[in-house]
């Protein structure tokens, strides 16, 4: 494989990856939905 | 104000599901494509641009205003609108929501049963020992619904109206029961398969399994960057539709899922979660199968050749086949495994176009979801039997153009005014950060105001009046020549060529070459003229007579054959039509329904 297509493919899946990966684990270790009524 | 009593079980739940809304056939049928056609590795600079710029801010949109619209017990496009802005007008462009949610789901549910039944037919070995030719073939006669060779009578009729009854069971369950569920089972099962496929396609090697090349020359030549492209706004255009589609924006959907949060529930983190899981989907996975697998059979060339016909080409005629390479076993499980990730994609996609709809019932009639969904049911049955029974005269693509795309476009673009210019920047950055687990950027705002809706209307406009041949040098001001697929051209019937009355006695060459053969294929006739590298072979009934002979040299507008004519542009207009009083309908609708939610606020 060629280097500049093995070097994009590297850094753009890299990012999307990491990304998803940080972005999930904010999620799961975010505070609990708050306890609200449906009234507002 | 009306009670909002559903909600989300559980916060996975939720971004599994939008992110199922967004995962659709797209993602591994599409972008491979885009990508091979725009320049290669190339084209992930306008991709991930367009992805920061128009498909992150609309996100953050049509989440806050989702929320927004749900906290007045609004969960449908149009009254979620209304609540953002009192003008009458902002409902009615929510109505885009719903109509374009009709179409795309009408011909989607389709294709879906294509992939429902193509894992049937991947486990029961049907394709075991096909050449590419014969698979080419069955697809043909698939399609094909009154001369179906496959064994099952009205085959494609039967998987449509199974996979119909699944989505409408699906969406009767509820949120959590039904759409939530279908999601925690779909997607992490969709992800599973897409790796499987992603190492066989990384491990082909040449010389194994009638592997001509290894799977890493189909890697290279889809990253491979062709900098040129870069200068052609063919290809940004390309790219930001790309991104468009495949985030299911100006659909309204994400709207409706969001509108099931509570006011002060995160929006930005799981926004911006939901679009990276959707990009991980495309480019990790999507971008992984068709096009490595495909060259390491095929070669480049041929797989060039193959892209021109589109996602649908490369994964009906030619995957299966390439399938059956790695003998009946893992092939099997490969073309299940390949389907069924198509199904999983498709399924979830459309269960979220029937629940703005099922809301809008709800909001605007008081109906109960099982009700709802009868009605979505029903409603896409009648419109999606013409794209089944019409396929090949054009009908599809008419619902494909102007309900997801056209649409699509109009309704995103009056989303971004209206979040940023009439009711402000600053009062929707404060939306999307109510309850927020997460800051967004602040150059985000600058871009939510300036960049996104501009670019939105730059690529309207770029679209409505589209150069010949998507050749941009040859704008100017004295004019220039519209491309057929330009909004003015395709209103215009530009391009339609000699054909162009609806039902006439005479059926007129389309192209210029001699008639190569005059044949039967599977029940039907066809003459077929080649020339100036074109073959097109025209189908005509038993009942007409052909005017040529085999050898003939003809002329664009020669008559070919004579008879009952039927031609496309007669099911094209009548696709028109339809569609127009779809919109009229659901304009009277969302009259009707506003009329019952303000006897309803009065008397409260």
């Amino acid at each position: 494989m060629n280097t500049s297509a093995l070097v994009i493919m590297i850094t753009v899946q890299l990012f999307i990856v990491v990304m998803t990966v940080y972005l999930f684990t904010r999620m799961l270790k975010a505070k609990p939905d708050k306890d609200i009524t449906d009234d507002e | 104000m009306a009670q909002n009593t559903e909600r989300w079980g559980s916060r996975l739940g939720l971004i599994l599901a939008m992110a199922g809304n967004a995962v659709g056939l797209g993602n591994f049928l599409r972008f491979p494509i885009q990508a091979v056609q725009n320049g290669g590795g190339a084209f992930i600079i306008p991709y991930i641009v367009s992805f920061v710029l128009l498909g992150l801010p609309l996100l953050l949109v049509e989440w806050s205003t989702g929320r927004y619209g749900g906290s007045f017990g609004f969960n449908s496009p149009p009254y979620i609108m209304k609540t953002m802005n009192k003008r009458r007008l902002w409902k009615y462009i929510g109505g885009l929501g719903l109509f374009s949610n009709f179409v795309i789901a009408a011909y989607y549910c389709y294709i879906e049963s294509w992939t429902m039944s193509y894992v049937y037919h991947s486990i029961i070995g049907t394709f075991r020992g096909m050449t590419e030719g014969q698979v080419s073939a069955f697809f043909d006669s698939y399609l094909d619904v009154s001369t179906s060779t496959t064994g099952i009578s009205y085959e494609a009729l039967i998987f449509y109206i199974l996979c119909l009854v699944l989505n409408i069971w699906i969406l009767s369950r509820g949120l959590q029961k039904g759409i939530e569920k279908l999601s925690k089972i779909c997607m992490p099962l969709l992800i599973v398969f897409g790796l499987f496929l992603v190492v066989k396609a990384f491990t082909i090697k040449a010389g194994t399994d009638g592997a001509v090349y290894d799977g890493m020359v189909g890697f290279n030549f889809l990253w491979t960057p062709q900098f040129d492209s870069l200068k052609d706004p063919k290809v940004w255009l390309a790219a930001a539709g790309q991104i468009f589609f495949t985030l299911s924006l100006g659909m309204g959907c994400i709207q409706c899922y969001a509108s099931y949060l509570r006011k002060n529930d995160d929006i930005a983190l799981n926004a911006m979660t939901t679009g990276f899981t959707n990009e991980f989907c495309e480019v990790i996975i999507g971008s992984s199968i068709i096009i490595p697998i495909s060259i390491g059979y095929f070669g480049i060339d041929k797989v060039v050749e193959l892209v021109g016909l589109g996602g649908f080409g490369l994964g009906f005629r030619s995957m299966p086949f390439l399938f059956g390479q790695w003998g009946n076993v893992i092939g099997a499980i490969a073309g299940a495994a390949f389907f069924g990730l198509l199904f999983f994609a498709g399924i979830t996609s459309t269960v979220a176009m029937g629940s703005p709809i099922v809301a809008f019932l709800k909001d605007g009639f008081g109906w109960e979801r099982k009700k709802s969904t009868l009605f979505f049911g029903l409603i896409i049955f009648i419109l999606g039997l013409p794209t089944v029974l019409f396929f090949q005269k054009g009908v599809f693509d008419q619902y494909d153009y102007w309900g997801g795309t056209v649409s699509l476009f109009i309704f995103a673009m009056f989303e971004a005014i209206l979040f940023s210019w009439v009711i402000g920047v600053d009062k929707g950055w404060a939306m999307i950060h109510q309850g927020a687990d997460i800051r967004v950027p602040k150059i985000f705002k600058f871009i939510l105001k300036y960049i996104t809706p501009v670019m939105l209307i730059v690529i309207f406009l770029a679209a409505l009046v589209k150069p010949k041949g998507d050749d941009w040098s040859l704008i100017s001001i004295k004019g220039w020549e519209l491309d057929d697929a330009s909004i003015v051209g395709e209103l215009t019937h530009k391009g339609i060529g000699p054909n162009s009355q609806w039902i006439t006695d005479k059926f007129y060459a389309e192209n210029a070459g001699t008639v190569d053969s005059i044949y039967s294929h599977n029940g039907r006739n066809y003459i077929c003229v080649s020339g100036g590298g074109q073959v097109r072979n025209y189908a005509f009934a038993h009942s007409d007579v052909p005017q040529v002979e085999v050898g003939q040299k003809v002329a664009a507008g020669d008559v070919l054959y004579s008879g009952r004519v039927i031609n496309d542009v007669f099911y094209v207009d009548m696709s028109r039509i339809l569609l127009v009083l779809l919109l009229l309908i659901i304009c009277v609708m969302i009259w009707k329904g506003n009329k019952n939610i303000e006897r309803k606020e009065a008397r409260l």
